[in-house]
């Protein structure tokens, strides 16, 4: 099983829609995949607690963090999407 | 289910001088019929300065929003600028997004709230329907746009 953490300044709405979203991509792409949401200011401490394979984020991070870090924006804006959902998949594949 | 989006929270071709002005002026309405409490716009515009919600859609939008306990009862109200406002970029504050529609997101619970939050997220990726969003002259437009959405 595979563990995304999702960061978002609160927690409560792009995150949320983040989350789901990588979810479903994980399911359609054969990956086991469980999503933490973790406010900005709680990433930190919520990645020295559960070492996530990934963490996807729409808000900057602070901390030496070394677990791939993905930008989130994709999934939000469309921007740039496949080339964010390829990496993503690539991490979570390996 | 009863929706978050009502006409009389919609706000059509607005002037405003910033972008803290701009999520204020979303805020009014939402203050004057209940939704939030006072102290939500101070928190929102402090939010918004230290995680900026800027996209750089094909019309840029924002989506301001600030923590459960302002909200008194759910809703979105949404603001369509006559002028270009610059909001900071969401997850790159360095960077300037030219912003012409707001989502201000009064959200408690967003799970049982995912439906509409993700209904924003496909229209904000929809170049179509942003330029119908801006371009509106009534708020009933941008209602009834939205709810076909729903």
């Amino acid at each position: 099983m595979k563990l995304v953490l999702v960061a978002c300044g609160t927690a409560l709405a792009t995150s949320t829609v983040v989350a789901r979203k990588i979810e479903q991509i994980a399911q359609e792409n054969g990956i086991e995949c469980k999503t933490v949401q973790a406010r900005a200011v709680d990433t930190f401490s919520k990645y020295q607690e559960l070492h996530p394979d990934a963490i996807v984020c729409t808000c900057q991070l602070e901390g030496e963090i070394d677990a791939p870090i993905i930008n989130g924006r994709a999934f939000l804006t469309g921007i740039n999407l496949q080339s964010t959902i390829d990496q993503l998949i690539g991490i979570l594949k390996k | 289910m009863d929706s978050l989006i009502h006409e009389n929270l919609i706000q059509i071709n607005c002037l405003v001088n910033d972008q803290f002005d701009a999520i204020a002026l979303a805020a009014k309405p939402l203050l004057r019929q209940g939704y939030i409490t006072e102290d939500f716009i101070e928190a929102a515009i402090e939010r918004e300065r230290t995680f900026p919600t800027g996209l750089p859609t094909k019309i840029g939008v924002a989506l301001p929003h600030t923590e459960a306990k302002y909200v008194l009862r759910e809703s979105i109200s949404i603001v369509t600028l006559k002028n270009t406002i610059v909001f900071a970029g969401m997850g790159n504050p360095k960077e300037s997004v030219p912003v012409q529609i707001v989502f201000l997101l009064a959200i408690k619970d967003p799970e049982k709230q995912l439906g509409i939050l993700q209904t924003i997220v496909t229209i904000i990726q929809n170049e179509k329907v942003l330029h119908k969003i801006k371009d509106a002259k009534e708020s009933k437009t941008i209602y009834n746009l939205i709810n076909t959405f729903l």
